[in-house]
């Protein structure tokens, strides 16, 4: 397949400052020069210490947080658009089809069972109910999240559950890209595993994904490539 | 890519002297829903009224997609068509239901009115209708025949959402939907009207001071401050990287639960 | 003896029957003038209720001014003139606005509906079918169809300029919803020429279909509310419905007691206090035109019986 070779993600000299007005204008650089590509069936890694802006990183490319400078390249229905110069209506047709994001939170939106909210992504994108559940039910097998909790709303789940509700929400769709926040943070060991497993099985089905993994058997796992972003830091 | 739906460009309202809004410039999009966000005397509401056609603009223009003839200005449509646009393919939902609904007709006949002010003639499909909408937004069939004097505040709004949707309009005007309303009754509301704008594919434009509202409802925001838009994005943008110092004060101004 | 001519005949009617100080029917010149531009623009336009400047009359308002100002403003003294009250010529009203025109215009008056060749009438339609010679003018208390459910006149005009007319049809909703069927049974809207929908003043609904394509001139005044419309000869007026419920007209089980027809608008009388009642032509001179045919009813009200309950 064409698309294990191809680049789908391109990001060059990114910069971004956080600047606090209300606090006397106070600036908090993050990053500067960041560069990188990645392409179809990779996994990178980024890598350094805490509080180094991985998950900031993570966040921008996003378009959650936006940048002070510098371009990110998402190859979107075979075109070229920059996430960082786009217009909100092309960044969340992106977000819609293209970059799925598993934050390291979930923003738990209330009285929403867990079968709806796993299911919504294939909804909105138009796929019948009946279908949608039933990818929903195999993925939450598959996480190991017990058919008496479907019907619950997380917001009463363990860390560890609501972060498996977060990935099966990301992952039921076949994102080109997906960029992964900590995701086996709070998990045990099979569910990490399990994790893995869905982790692999999407790059081997071409998607390109970036991701922070704290562990270091998560990293080795999954990871083809690494980057760090405290090094670039120091070189900044 | 869609056509864009509605266009605001250097918008402006004056009320003698005094200030409504600035050189208000935005897009909407199908199935997109926008969220107005500013405090009390921000100028959001003289925006909403500019934009819905219910307060002609002292400059700028108002564009919207229409189904027959494209991108037009709405005030320059001659008054029964714009009248006609806003019965049929937008819906307004106003702060106070009163403003938005008929309290002495029954809760069927205000959901059905929309279809038979554009012809329908059948009673019997006028109905179903009616009962599909009022099931649509969880309002009880046993209600269909009573009359919106005897519903509580969160039921006067769920009646006023169907009767703007019934004629499947691309795009809905909100105004504080849920002020006033209790917090369950609040929260009851916004799942329905998240779930209705995306199995529907509406574009909604949301005017609220609640932040928390426009977290769970919108995916872009405007953010006014005394008539100007000082910052717009992506929702979780604004609200987790606000960039100007107001939408700052804001944001770290909403009082944790 | 010298033959007196028409026009002697006319002015000598006119200095004997009218009274003295008082113009010809009451209303000065200009007045009827500006009525009558009124009523010309009523009748160019349909249905379309045309403002004008109603005057004080010497009765009430309520008690059937606009009538009167639209008859003054059109009758002559070769006119003929009958006044109906819920369809009887002798009922106080009738008689009063009769004896008015009588004395003011020294016109010749009628019971005979088809020898008039004005009829003021105050919520009926004669049964008799009316000629393309004739004028009938109604009473209207209310003229604006909309004021049920807009209270704005600024707003009820620009519905009606618009034809925004689906409220109408939430009216009739409202009744099929409440009590089954369209419960509405007088004063009920019509849809004139395919325009404007307008109150046919309170008539039953039993005489709408009289309306529709009527040879004779229908004129209608609304005294306190200072408007007048009108429905040229030969014109569409439509009842509204719903397809699924459509228009329909009162029925009775019972024929007139007096004359035994079948086919006009029934009276309900009680004729004791045990509950006897019976059923007669509410349009008292096609009664009495039928009974002096030789037609016959089954006369007096029978006596109440308990199983007349079941």
């Amino acid at each position: 397949m064409e698309k294990i070779k191809d680049d789908m993600l391109r990001i060059s000299n990114l910069a971004k400052t956080f600047l606090l007005h209300n606090q006397g204008a106070k600036k908090l650089p993050v990053f500067q020069n960041i560069s990188f590509q990645v392409k179809a069936g990779e996994c990178l890694v980024l890598t350094g210490a805490s509080g180094t802006g991985k998950s900031t990183l993570l966040r921008a490319i996003y378009a959650n947080y936006l940048v002070q400078s510098g371009k990110i390249n998402i190859r979107h229905e075979n075109k070229w658009v920059d996430l960082a110069s786009a217009s909100p209506h092309e960044v969340l047709d992106i977000r819609k089809k293209t970059l799925g994001y598993v934050s390291q939170f979930l923003r738990v939106i209330p009285r929403i069972s867990t079968i709806d909210l796993v299911c919504e992504p294939l909804i909105v994108q138009g796929k019948l109910i009946k279908q949608a559940k039933a990818q929903a039910k195999k993925l939450l097998n598959k996480l190991s999240i017990p058919e008496s909790l479907w019907d619950l709303p997380p917001a009463t789940f363990s860390g560890g559950e609501q972060q498996r509700v977060n990935i099966a929400r990301t992952l039921i769709q076949d994102y080109p890209i997906l960029l992964l926040d900590e995701p086996t943070a709070s998990l045990d060991e099979n569910n990490r595993d399990a994790v893995i497993e869905l982790i692999n099985e999407a790059r081997n089905q071409g998607t390109a994904i970036v991701g922070i993994f704290h562990d270091k058997y998560v990293r080795e796992s999954v990871g083809t490539k690494m980057f760090n972003v405290e090094l670039q830091k120091k070189a900044a | 890519m869609t056509n864009v739906l509605l266009s605001a460009k250097n918008l402006s309202h004056h009320y003698a002297s005094q200030v409504g809004c600035i050189d208000i410039n935005f897009d909407i999009y199908p199935g997109e829903v926008l969220g107005v966000v500013g405090e009390s005397g921000s100028g959001k509401t003289t925006l909403l009224k500019n934009i819905s056609g219910l307060l002609q603009p002292s400059s700028g223009s108002v564009k919207f997609d229409t189904r027959l003839d494209g991108l037009k200005d709405i005030y320059l449509l001659s008054e029964p068509e714009r009248r006609l646009l806003m019965r049929t393919d937008w819906g307004i939902v106003f702060q106070n239901a009163r403003d938005g609904l008929r309290m002495n007709v029954s809760a069927g006949a205000n959901v059905g009115e929309r279809l038979m002010a554009i012809g329908a003639r059948n009673y019997g499909d006028i109905r179903n209708e009616a009962t599909d909408w009022l099931q649509n937004v969880e309002i009880g069939l046993e209600r269909i025949d009573h009359y919106p004097e005897t519903f509580s505040g969160g039921m006067l709004q769920r009646l006023q959402i169907a009767r703007n949707l019934v004629t499947k309009p691309r795009l809905v005007f909100m105004d504080e939907p849920t002020s006033g309303l209790d917090v369950s009754v609040q929260a009851r509301l916004l799942d329905l009207i998240r779930g209705l704008v995306s199995q529907l594919g509406i574009a909604c434009i949301i005017v609220s001071h609640d932040l928390g509202v426009m977290r769970l409802l919108s995916n872009r925001l405007i953010v006014m401050h005394q008539g100007r838009v000082v910052e717009q994005g992506l929702t979780d943008q604004v609200l987790d990287d606000p960039q100007h110092p107001y939408t700052q004060l804001l944001v770290s101004s909403i009082l944790p639960v | 003896m010298t033959a007196i001519s028409g026009e002697q005949k006319k002015s000598s009617r006119l200095k004997e029957k009218t009274l003295d100080g008082y113009n010809f029917a009451y209303l000065d010149d200009q007045t009827k003038r500006m009525i009558r531009r009124a009523t010309l623009k009523a009748v160019a336009i349909p249905g379309y209720q045309v403002p004008f400047g109603s005057r004080e009359m010497p009765l009430p308002f309520g008690w059937g001014t606009g009538g009167i100002q639209v008859t003054a403003s059109i009758i002559g003294i070769d006119d003929t003139l009958k006044v109906i009250d819920q369809g009887a010529d002798d009922t106080t009203n009738a008689v009063n606005i009769r004896r008015f025109f009588a004395k003011t215009a020294g016109v010749e008056t009628t019971e005979n509906t088809s020898d008039a060749s004005i009829i003021q009438t105050r919520h009926r339609i004669p049964e008799a079918k009316l000629k393309s010679d004739q004028i009938i003018v109604y009473q209207v208390p209310i003229p604006e169809p909309l004021r049920w459910i807009e209270p704005r006149e600024e707003e009820t005009r620009k519905m009606h300029a618009l034809t925004e007319y689906g409220v109408m049809h939430v009216g009739l909703y409202e009744n099929i919803a409440h009590f089954g069927k369209v419960t509405t049974s007088y004063n009920y809207p019509v849809q004139v020429n395919d325009h404007y929908v307008m109150s046919p003043s309170p008539i039953p609904k039993f005489d709408n279909p009289k309306m529709d394509e009527m040879p004779a001139l229908q004129l209608f005044g609304a005294g306190r509310e200072k408007r007048i419309y009108a429905v040229p000869p030969y014109t569409k007026v439509k009842s509204l419905d719903f397809e699924d419920h459509p228009f329909e007209i009162e029925s009775w089980s019972e024929c007139c007691a007096l004359c035994g027809s079948s086919s006009s608008f029934l009276d309900e009388v009680i004729t004791d206090d045990k509950g006897s009642r019976m059923f007669v032509c509410s349009d008292s001179n096609f009664c009495a035109n039928r009974r002096a045919k030789g037609h016959k009813g089954p006369g007096l009200p029978r006596k109440f019986e308990i199983k007349d309950i079941e």
